[in-house]
């Protein structure tokens, strides 16, 4: 998963209301809201990034000790994976 | 309890954020539905405008940038019918690859199987059907065109199969009245979600002939007394505004580029063409206005004993009277009757 990049999936709308980054799981018809470290790493899923970099930058954004910025981005990750929310490919823009 | 998808339509209404956008693609039809509201389907064209004039592909691909930016989530395709655009894959791709979530409203009959595979590959998310009848004779009637009624059903197989979420509209009156229990049963064996809707307005071009077609009085209370008995509100009603979304989280773009408060509401807020969507929606007079308007503002509905039962439209108001406020008086509008109608079967059921 670490050298993984996710991108995020077409099945997922997103919009920043009011300060709040909220993803619409479309079929789903649920509405999850990011805070702002979970915001972060949903706008560096772009598909070009390894789980690792946006860790990496996470914990540089943040100020967050690097293992503790690669465990919460792994955990993240997982989860909107688990909620098809986002993909992982192993190749850039994959 | 209010759900999140509740807070976030608050919230955006309270923050006048233009959450839900529908952009109408072409006034361009292959059905000549006799209530259709864009204009009297007899006629070539809208009159007074061309068909030339329509929103080229550049124009909506920056529209559509334009109302992301701004703060939609959710948007939708309609017309006319959204099929007939030959860019319509590629307005939905362009949408959907900006994080918005995409409806796609539309007749149906032209949803050939490449053509909801390009749909669903482009991220569209769902799509309205509207439905006339339960069956082909009643349906085709109405639209006037043999066949209809068939496609409109395969299509909605084909998009159900295809992972879309279908939704048929079922807009009910006078004619198709006694088939109402069977387009519930056509949407149930079909697996997909049915919205009834009674209401009819007049036409963006004046006529009001369609007016004619709602279902009376008598009609009205046997539904609701059968097939729409859910449709009465438990409790003591649980409508608490008189004021829709208009304007507020909810906008209209016309083919022509004009903005509305909604798309069924067709008061001229500003032109795309002339202004940036950021520029109307946050300076349009038109749209102030509506935003500025208080309970107090609608004179005959504040103080209504059935408002707690009426499913008032400021949009249909506006169409049907000319004022966005109205109606003048309590029995102006369909929706007053069918409030009426609505507060006397729900207090019939309640214990003495």
């Amino acid at each position: 998963m670490s050298a993984g990049r996710p991108k995020r999936s077409r099945s997922t709308a997103w919009q920043s209301i009011d300060g709040e980054l909220v993803l619409l799981r479309v079929r789903a018809r649920e509405l999850l809201g990011l805070n702002p470290v979970a915001e972060r790493i949903w706008a560096l899923a772009d598909g070009t990034h390894s789980v690792d970099e946006i860790a990496t930058m996470i914990a540089d954004e943040f100020e967050v000790a690097l293992e503790v910025a690669r465990a919460d981005t792994a955990r993240f990750v997982d989860e909107l994976v688990r909620l098809q929310t986002l993909q992982v490919g192993e190749e850039p823009g994959a | 309890m209010t759900t999140h998808d509740e807070r976030i339509q608050l919230r955006a209404f309270e923050g006048c954020i233009p959450l839900n956008v529908t952009l109408e693609l072409s006034m361009r039809c292959n059905l000549r539905c006799v209530h259709c509201y864009n204009f009297d389907r007899e006629l070539a064209y809208l009159p007074g405008r061309a068909r030339s004039e329509e929103l080229s592909d550049s124009e909506i691909h920056r529209i559509l940038d334009e109302v992301r930016a701004e703060g939609c989530l959710y948007f939708g395709f309609t017309g006319g019918e959204a099929l007939l655009h030959p860019s319509l894959a590629e307005f939905v791709r362009h949408a959907a690859e900006s994080g918005m979530a995409v409806r796609v409203k539309s007749n149906g009959t032209l949803l050939r199987a490449d053509t909801v595979r390009a749909l669903v590959e482009a991220g569209a998310a769902s799509i309205d059907l509207s439905l006339y009848g339960a069956t082909a004779a009643t349906h085709d009637a109405f639209v006037k065109v043999a066949g209809a009624w068939q496609r409109t059903v395969e299509g909605a197989q084909r998009a159900r199969d295809a992972g879309l979420a279908v939704r048929l509209n079922a807009i009910v009156v006078q004619s198709n009245a006694a088939e109402v229990q069977g387009m519930l049963e056509l949407a149930a064996e079909l697996g997909v979600s049915c919205n009834l809707d009674l209401q009819i307005t007049a036409r963006y071009d004046g006529s009001r002939s369609s007016l004619d077609l709602a279902v009376d009085r008598a009609t009205l209370e046997a539904l609701h007394r059968g097939p729409l008995h859910h449709l009465v509100p438990g409790g003591a009603g649980a409508r608490k505004s008189i004021q829709c979304a208009c304007a507020r989280s909810v906008c209209g773009v016309t083919c022509f580029g004009d903005v509305v408060p909604c798309i069924g509401a067709p008061m001229w807020s500003g032109s795309l063409r002339e202004q940036s969507f950021h520029e109307v929606w946050t300076r349009s007079p038109q749209l102030s206005w509506i935003r500025g308007l208080t309970e107090d503002d609608f004179a005959a509905c504040k103080d209504c004993a059935h408002l707690p039962y009426c499913r008032r439209s400021s949009g249909a108001i506006y169409s049907n009277s000319g004022v966005y406020n109205g109606p003048a008086k309590f029995g102006d509008d369909f929706v007053c009757m069918e409030a009426e109608v609505l507060h006397q079967i729900h207090d019939a059921r309640q214990p003495d």
